[in-house]
């Protein structure tokens, strides 16, 4: 039953978490750096909405991902009782920064230093070596935006779908003071304020979407070589389930002796909002999409959750510690306060082409302060596909992948081997994609 | 809540992060924690005598306290524990001996009453200044003590003077130039 719950967990986080960190579930798309595939591919219609017009071309397939990298955390579960002598809160953080979908056949290593705590009357450092990379100087952001496909169905170019949105984004600072302690192993210094800044927010709505995809300009006849353009639009009326922000300010300041007699103490407030569904109100949002195919290139534009906000009926509280007793409280000081959230909008660019045999594709998303681009190519020998590609994460850190792919009739077999840096210390580890593939 | 222990979260957090046979070693300068006019002790002159004069314990630090990062041992366990001393020894005239004894104990504790954690026994000669360092393990009262968030800490002297008559009076200063505790934690279990 654990393992069960594990596993569940884990697919869970994969879904959410997935797409915001990078790591790509279909094995061709990994094999090709991650790039969006060209004729819409997996994600294609999810974030460019006028792939839903866009006829599949020759070689087009659906694919199958295998989530083999389960496997041995099914098999080797992670010790979750502090206790436990195998608790690692390593492993764990990188298993949520790093969802075990792929087989990860290199990991980074756990950081090897000791650390060092040396202290005084007068003087405190912590060296926490390499760990203390875990605190960039510009802070911990990272978010998703996740939209489920939907269910629905289409008549000519109009469609109609029922889907479910979510969104979590999260801000973690820390003040120059308590950064210089922590990454850099600076020492503590006397009448100083040391702070934590953390601010977090996530929201769930149902979604109704109404649109319409369609070419709107088409001057070829070949199914090889189209020349057309394709649009889309697809509004999105929104139903929220539950929302949650926080923002939580946590700091101390030290006195003109750091362990002195006189205590020093630790300030923590928080303003919190929350609503669950029935506090959930309604909303809307808007895509927008383009795709033109011209000379054997396509280039793609799409634009999700154009002005989509949310209308919600929220609890406000405020949480503190209380400085005489030391004990947390969290008093409520609104209910059903109005409150309208917001969803960033994500822009994605794609473009690719074929030189012969191999492809070439291309693409760059941003969303909010998080742009990633990838660049992947593909040819075919016969039934063998050898696939590379490359890609600037959000760390800004270049990623490599590689892959096969083989096919047999319509049905297809594809392996990826692909670079991440997708835990704390964002060292870079290796890893292994498999699916199946299923060819139009 | 005091920030002593909010520090040591991100220490154990740093800790654990590392993870493995990785260790949080924890320096504690003890010295810094007493007034510097107290780690001192000047004396003379001394008589000689047959067997030469027995100070007895005199107090020199007669109790500090000092304010540690607590909780170590609830997320680590100890794993070893050492304690040094060093101190200056400077004989204007005379020859004689000194033992520097520290004690420590838990709050509730008067230090003096339970045995010390280090001795460091003192020769001295004659116009001669004189560094002497002591190092000695700690055993597992040690290591709960500087597991904790405080502690006390007591120091004494005891001298004895110019061993037989009629030899040159003893006058001189010894002082403690460094104590310092050094605990290595690993996670438990390991």
């Amino acid at each position: 039953m654990k393992r069960l719950v594990i596993a569940a967990t884990a697919i869970a986080i994969v879904i959410v978490i997935a797409p915001a960190r990078g790591q790509t579930l279909d094995a061709r798309r990994t094999a090709m750096g991650g790039v969006v595939l060209p004729g819409g591919g997996p994600s294609g219609q999810a974030s460019n909405v006028a792939y839903r017009a866009v006829p599949n071309g020759p070689g087009h397939s659906s694919g199958l991902p295998l989530p083999i990298g389960l496997i041995p955390l099914v098999s080797n579960p992670p010790a979750l009782d502090p206790n436990d002598p195998g608790f690692n809160v390593y492993e764990l953080a990188n298993t949520l920064y790093n969802p075990p979908w792929n087989l990860q056949l290199v990991t980074p290593n756990p950081p090897s230093n000791d650390v060092v705590v040396t202290l005084g009357r007068d003087h405190l450092a912590v060296d926490l070596g390499e760990v203390g990379d875990v605190f960039p100087a510009n802070g911990t952001r990272f978010g998703s935006v996740s939209q489920l496909p939907a269910l629905g169905f289409g008549v000519r170019h109009f469609f109609v779908g029922l889907s479910a949105l979510a969104q979590y984004q999260n801000d973690l600072r820390l003040n120059d003071a308590l950064h210089g302690a922590l990454a850099n192993g600076d020492e503590f210094r006397t009448q100083t304020e040391y702070a934590l800044y953390d601010d977090a927010s996530g929201q769930a709505a149902a979604a109704l979407q109404l649109g319409w995809a369609g070419a709107v300009m088409r001057s070829s006849q070949s199914d090889d070589a189209p020349n057309a353009l394709y649009a889309g639009a697809r509004s999105k009326v929104l139903r929220g389930l539950a929302y949650a922000d926080a923002h939580n300010q946590v700091s101390f300041t030290t006195s003109d002796t750091l362990f002195g007699s006189s205590a020093v103490d630790l300030n923590y407030t928080g303003l919190i909002h929350d609503a669950g569904p029935a506090g959930g109100g309604w909303g809307q949002g808007f895509d927008l999409g383009m795709v033109w195919m011209t000379h054997g290139i396509e280039l793609g534009v799409g634009v999700n959750d154009i002005a989509t906000r949310i209308n919600w009926k929220v609890r406000e509280s405020v949480a503190r510690r209380d400085s005489v007793t030391g004990e947390y409280s969290q008093e409520t000081v609104r209910e059903d306060e109005p409150w309208t959230s917001e969803i960033a909008p994500t822009v994605t660019v794609n473009a690719a082409r074929r030189f012969g045999s191999i492809l070439v594709a291309a693409d760059v998303t941003h969303h909010d302060q998080d742009t990633q681009s990838h660049l992947g190519l593909e040819r075919w020998w016969g039934p063998i596909a050898l696939r590379t590609g490359a890609g600037l994460d959000p760390n800004h850190l270049v990623q490599y992948g590689g892959g096969l792919g083989a096919r047999l009739g319509r049905f297809g077999v594809d392996v990826a081997l692909a670079t991440n840096s997708r835990n704390l210390t964002r060292e870079r580890g290796l890893e292994l994609g498999a699916g199946f593939s299923f060819y139009h | 809540m005091h920030a002593h222990r909010w520090i040591l979260v991100f220490a154990a957090a740093g800790l654990l992060a590392g993870c493995g046979d990785h260790s949080l070693v924890l320096n504690v300068d003890v010295l810094s924690y007493l007034d510097p006019q107290q780690t001192k002790a000047t004396f003379g002159p001394v008589p000689s005598a047959p067997e030469g004069l027995y100070s007895g314990e005199q107090s020199i630090v007669s109790d500090a306290e000092i304010n540690l990062v607590g909780g170590v041992s609830s997320v680590t366990e100890v794993h070893n524990v050492s304690i040094s001393m060093s101190a200056i020894a400077c004989d204007s005239t005379g020859a004689g001996t000194d033992t520097l004894r520290i004690y420590m104990s838990d709050t509730n504790t008067d230090p003096t009453l339970t045995p010390p954690v280090l001795e460091v026994p003192i020769v001295m000669t004659p116009g001669v200044t004189d560094t002497t360092t002591v190092e000695a393990s700690g055993d597992d009262r040690l290591a709960q003590l500087f597991s904790g968030k405080n502690l006390r800490v007591a120091i004494t002297t005891a001298l004895r003077g110019p061993v037989g008559l009629g030899t040159q009076s003893l006058n001189g200063w010894v002082r403690i130039s460094a104590l310092d505790c050094v605990l290595v934690a690993g996670r438990k279990g390991t």
